[in-house]
């Protein structure tokens, strides 16, 4: 009796020997069975094709199917779903899954284990900014230029999707850096801002903060501690504006030596967001994503500070506030406000893909007109395709206005290239400021940690340097 | 139950202070167990609310049970699938490590070379402390390399490979403190090793499967870190990796998340009530004799 | 006639050859398993942490003891760690204590010890993730509430948010989560205990207290000696519960060493110096493992 179990025990792991160790046992793609049948209706099809400014039809009758494997963040598969329905009209047997990231260092940090291990998802949609250029250099992406989309981009600074004059990543959304304010709340406190009278310098902005807690609001300005991306969106954003406003070849003066973040410019920093802690309430150090959504939809916040993608998440929990964005207005003087936008997130595709064929088809769907209507209206985003149109988030109704007037000149690009593991330390010294450590001291071992970095990866710095170019 | 029977002895001796102690220790014990319940109560208020609710004023009682946010954490996470994944990975490295470990300690406990499996012993205690973030980096490529990754069978694999020391360790050490002389009889009827071991051994040594089954089986099923690296499939996902990857699909839905969380901690407790002795003497049988 | 023996003989060489190999392959499959998953890597590991591998490229460097000397100096690396034996040390302590009263609180009670002992285990058969992110919650919500109603001011802004406590909480949480564990091996440990001793002790006049620390607590000592053992190695390789639970944070007020090396290997892109963290980590077990069992074992052979 004993031998049987035995037996059993033994012919059931030989068993999954042989299955388990055939192969890296693959569940998401399958092998694409691309079949060359030319199908003519496919071709003819009507109100479905769509028609871009450049050149080719999206489907050139070959016919796909597989499965892509998406890795993208939390609220991205909502549009992709959408995308994917409409492209499944003319390729019915194409699927999507997606791995999700919840937040950059995330993303970073899933990446190196992929690349690690060799197992890249098919495609993937993440901040260009700090490693885009690094995968590009090192091999792990396709290049799309043969896709031919990029001449379907309205016009913007494509540095960080290109390397080497190719392109490696196709935004979909302008991402802007903004103030997001609950309108309802402020309606009811009888504050009415309007594209006339946002604030437009740091002195505007404390004050209308200061409105609002003499009309009954406490703590209307909302940092969400524990989270690496909220917490430090503020900063960012004051480094767009204001430091680079200063200095736009900061970073690389850091890198060659030049500049410091112990230098009093970035000490400033802190400096200013000082006045506005008095308005942060007092549990911010430990406060969640959801905590601060759960603040704002209550009214128990009005402002906080995100690209406008946080949107999407807020509509989720109401559809129907009133929530207005405002640009950053964080500088000295209200000339020097900028509107902080540009291309943030790209999709790309990576040497990983088991169909490469198939997804280059649908990455060239989501560039044309038609996929980006369908990609933003689902994401409550700003599209960056040439004619397309969607009806936009009302929330996003001043901005707008700004940028299609010109009214302020643009701040370049959200995520620039940092070192890896920037964010990171920035999140750490913001989270030490918040708990109350000397702002010297906090930039102090910003600029330790940094050079920690730095020294860790010469050959990074030394190709940043190489191929940077000064403004 | 030896210390029952003293109390009892005790109890009549000293009957009034006898029962003010007992209920204060009963009392005490109470408290304990409230504090202990409690974050269960709080999941699961909040999973019977609705999204807006839960995060506007999770402590309170919700004003309608939406019974529905099971349905559709079952949906989003997959359930049965997830389950699925986990039972296999648990499931055949437990088989593997009671198959391997128990003869494999078997011998180094009876053999005649005496000297050359004692340094086999010692090899393997060595490896009782080494910590999963010692080789992180090279294991993951290890993996790789063997085709390993993004398989559940390969985790069994590995899961077999990294609980083997300790299981020789407590085997050993039962095996050793058992007489020769059981086998002797066996030896007479000219049974070979493999028979003396299944036949007679094996249910010796039951106590001590037990202590093996009970820790390896929690230490793999809750296992977080090792999954997230090698499985990157979401088919492939186990509890532990839908547990966490929910929380950031669903990201605002705390109703959802904490749903889901209560439809994967059902499984782990039933079976643990049901299995409540087993468990309590195998931790026991290894704790002590180990 | 005289063949025979001979036969024999070789006959018998050769079984017993047989049996040596077929014992071999018995022990073959274990020690391959064990070799492959846990012995190459670590050799893979002190090798890469002799290198500058950042965990992507294909190409590395051998810098010898580079990194190793780099740890020493480095306060990045110093912090995480001094949090961590922090956290051993309370934890251990904690663990066993409440361990303890809880055995001997689930063993006293008159009615209802197995739903005592049911109940009071079943934290420890959750996963940690799930543990980490539903207190979470708690300190947010639930003792938010609850710290402002009592006018706390540091509960009611989350304990987690501040500097002093994160880590605190860190090991209460573990606590609540492990204790249960602890106490079935010290009930174990008292079952063990033969009665004939309470008897000769009660004869005696011990009794309460003193009965409790002469008798008790002394025969306890293998379990003593597991708890404390385990507790120790085990907080060394904590990742799940804290990661849940604060993320290392504020600021990196509550980050384990099991956490910088995680870091360092997959987001800061330093797998070799990573690497170099992990074995010296490796090696800081080994030592508290055998002093701490050289130490315990001794009192376990006085005890007998």
């Amino acid at each position: 009796m004993k031998k049987k179990l035995s037996m059993l025990i033994i012919a059931a792991l030989m068993a999954t020997t042989i299955s388990g160790c055939g192969g890296s046992g693959q569940s998401e793609s399958k092998s694409a069975e691309t079949q060359a049948a030319e199908k003519a209706e496919t071709q003819a099809a009507s109100g479905e094709v769509e028609s871009k400014e450049s050149s080719d039809a999206a489907d050139d009758g070959i016919d796909y199917s597989g499965t892509i494997t998406m890795f993208c963040g939390t609220e991205d598969s909502k549009a992709f779903d959408a995308v994917m329905a409409e492209y499944q009209k003319l390729h019915p047997d194409v699927n999507i899954e997606y791995i999700i990231w919840e937040n950059v260092t995330d993303f970073e940090t899933m990446m190196t284990n992929y690349i690690a291990t060799d197992t890249l998802p098919d495609m993937y949609r993440g901040q260009v900014g700090v490693v885009q250029q690094q995968y590009a250099m090192e091999g792990y992406l396709l290049p799309l230029d043969d896709l031919d989309v990029e001449g379907n981009l309205v016009n913007g600074d494509t540095s960080l999707i290109k390397y080497k004059d190719s392109l490696y990543s196709f935004p979909m959304t302008i991402a802007y850096s903004v103030t997001l304010c609950n309108n309802d709340k402020l309606k009811e406190l009888g504050i009415d801002l309007t594209y006339d009278n946002y604030p437009k310098c740091m002195d505007e902005f404390v004050d209308l903060l200061q409105k609002c807690r003499e009309a009954g609001c406490e703590y209307p300005f909302s940092v969400a501690g524990s989270d690496t991306s909220s917490c430090t969106a503020w900063p960012f954003q004051y480094i767009y504006q204001v430091l680079y406003g200063g200095n736009p070849n900061f970073y690389a003066d850091v890198l060659s030596g030049k500049a410091d973040w112990a230098d009093p410019e970035f000490l400033k920093m802190f400096d200013e967001y000082d006045r506005l802690r008095e308005y942060m309430a007092p549990d911010t150090a430990a406060k969640t994503t959801d905590g601060q959504k759960a603040d704002f939809i209550s009214g128990d916040t009005i402002f906080f500070s995100q690209t406008a993608s946080a949107l999407t998440g807020l509509r989720n929990l109401d559809p129907d506030m009133d929530i207005l964005m405002i640009p950053s207005s964080f500088t000295e003087k209200p000339e020097d406000q900028t509107l902080i936008g540009g291309f943030d997130d790209g999709i790309s595709i990576t040497t990983g893909a088991k169909n490469p064929e198939l997804c280059k088809d649908f990455l060239k769907f989501i560039a044309s007109k038609e996929g980006c209507e369908i990609y933003c209206s689902n994401s409550s985003c700003v599209p960056t395709v040439k004619g397309a149109e969607i009806d936009s988030d009302p929330a996003f109704r001043i901005i707008l206005e700004i940028a299609s007037k010109g009214d302020l000149p643009n701040s370049a690009i959200l995520s620039r290239q940092w070192i890896s593991g920037f964010k990171e330390l920035l999140k750490t010294g913001c989270q030490n400021w918040l708990v109350g450590e000397e702002p010297q001291s906090v930039v102090d071992k910003i600029s330790k940690e940094h050079t920690r970095l730095m020294e860790a990866s010469p050959d990074w710095v030394q190709n940043f340097l190489a191929d940077y170019e000064y403004k | 139950m030896r210390a029952n029977k003293n109390n009892d002895i005790v109890m009549n001796k000293r009957s009034p202070r006898r029962v003010f102690s007992d209920v204060t220790v009963t009392l005490i014990m109470i408290i304990l167990v409230l504090i202990i319940l409690y974050p269960f109560i709080v999941m699961l208020l909040v999973s019977l609310k609705d999204a807006k609710e839960a995060l506007v004023s999770p402590n309170t009682i919700p004003e309608k049970l939406h019974w529905k946010n099971y349905s559709m954490a079952w949906k989003n996470m997959n359930y049965l699938k997830v389950f699925g994944n986990t039972v296999y990975i648990t499931g055949g490295s437990l088989a593997g490590i009671i198959l391997f470990s128990g003869i494999c300690s078997y011998v180094i406990s009876w053999s005649k070379y005496k000297k050359f499996y004692n340094c086999i012993y010692l090899i393997f205690i060595c490896g009782i402390m080494i910590p999963f973030y010692t080789a992180l980096v090279p294991l993951s490529k290890l993996m790789t390399d063997l085709h390993l990754n993004n398989s559940l069978t390969g985790m069994i694999w590995y899961y077999i490979g990294r609980n083997m020391p300790m299981a020789v360790f407590l085997y050993t050490g039962f095996i050793r403190s058992v007489s020769v002389e059981i086998l002797e009889a066996g030896k007479v009827d000219g049974a070979n090793i493999w028979d003396l071991y299944w036949k007679i051994m094996f249910p010796i040594m039951k106590p001590i499967t037990s202590t093996i089954l009970v820790l390896d089986a929690l230490g793999i099923w809750n296992d977080y870190l090792f999954p997230k690296i090698m499985l990157i499939g979401k088919d492939l996902r186990t509890i532990t990796l839908a547990q966490a990857y929910f929380k950031g699909e669903n990201s605002g839905m705390m109703n959802l998340t904490f749903a889901a969380y209560i439809l994967t901690i059902i499984p782990v407790v039933l079976f643990y009530f049901a299995f409540q002795r087993n468990i309590v003497e195998g931790v026991a049988a290894g704790a002590v004799k180990g | 006639m005289k063949n025979k023996p001979d036969v024999m003989q070789v006959q018998a060489k050769q079984n017993k050859r047989k049996t040596a190999v077929a014992e071999f392959m018995l022990v073959l499959p274990a020690l391959a398993l064990y070799g492959v998953f846990v012995v190459y890597p670590l050799f893979g590991g002190i090798f890469y942490s002799l290198t500058d591998w950042d965990g992507v490229r294909k190409t590395f460097n051998f810098i010898g003891a580079k990194n190793y000397i780099d740890i020493m100096h480095d306060s990045y690396v110093l912090e995480p760690l001094k949090n961590t034996f922090i956290y051993a040390f309370f934890n251990t302590i904690i663990l066993n204590c409440l361990g303890l009263l809880m055995a001997i609180g689930a063993e006293s009670v008159r009615r209802g010890r197995n739903v005592f002992r049911a109940l009071l285990y079943i934290p420890s058969v959750l996963s940690a993730i799930l543990v980490g992110f539903v207190f979470n919650f708690i300190f947010d919500k639930s003792l938010g509430a609850l710290g402002k109603q009592l006018g706390i001011e540091v509960m009611a802004n989350n304990l987690l948010g501040s500097k002093s406590f994160a880590l605190a909480m860190g090991i209460l949480v573990t606590s609540w989560k492990s204790a249960g564990w602890y106490m079935v091996v010290y009930i174990a440990g008292l079952h063990n205990i033969d009665q004939s001793l309470y008897d000769a002790a009660s004869v005696d006049g011990v009794t309460g207290w003193k009965r409790f620390c002469y008798v008790t607590f002394p025969l306890l000592a293998p379990s003593f000696t597991i708890n404390m053992v385990l507790a120790v190695e085990r907080s060394f390789k904590q990742y799940d519960l804290l990661y849940a639970l604060t993320g290392g944070g504020p600021g990196r007020a509550s980050e384990l060493i099991s956490m910088t090396i995680y870091n360092e290997c997959f987001t800061n892109k330093r797998a070799g110096y990573g690497t170099a963290l992990g074995i010296i980590l490796f090696l800081i077990i080994v030592v508290i493992t055998l002093f701490q069992m050289k130490v315990l074992g001794k009192r376990e052979e006085n005890a007998r």
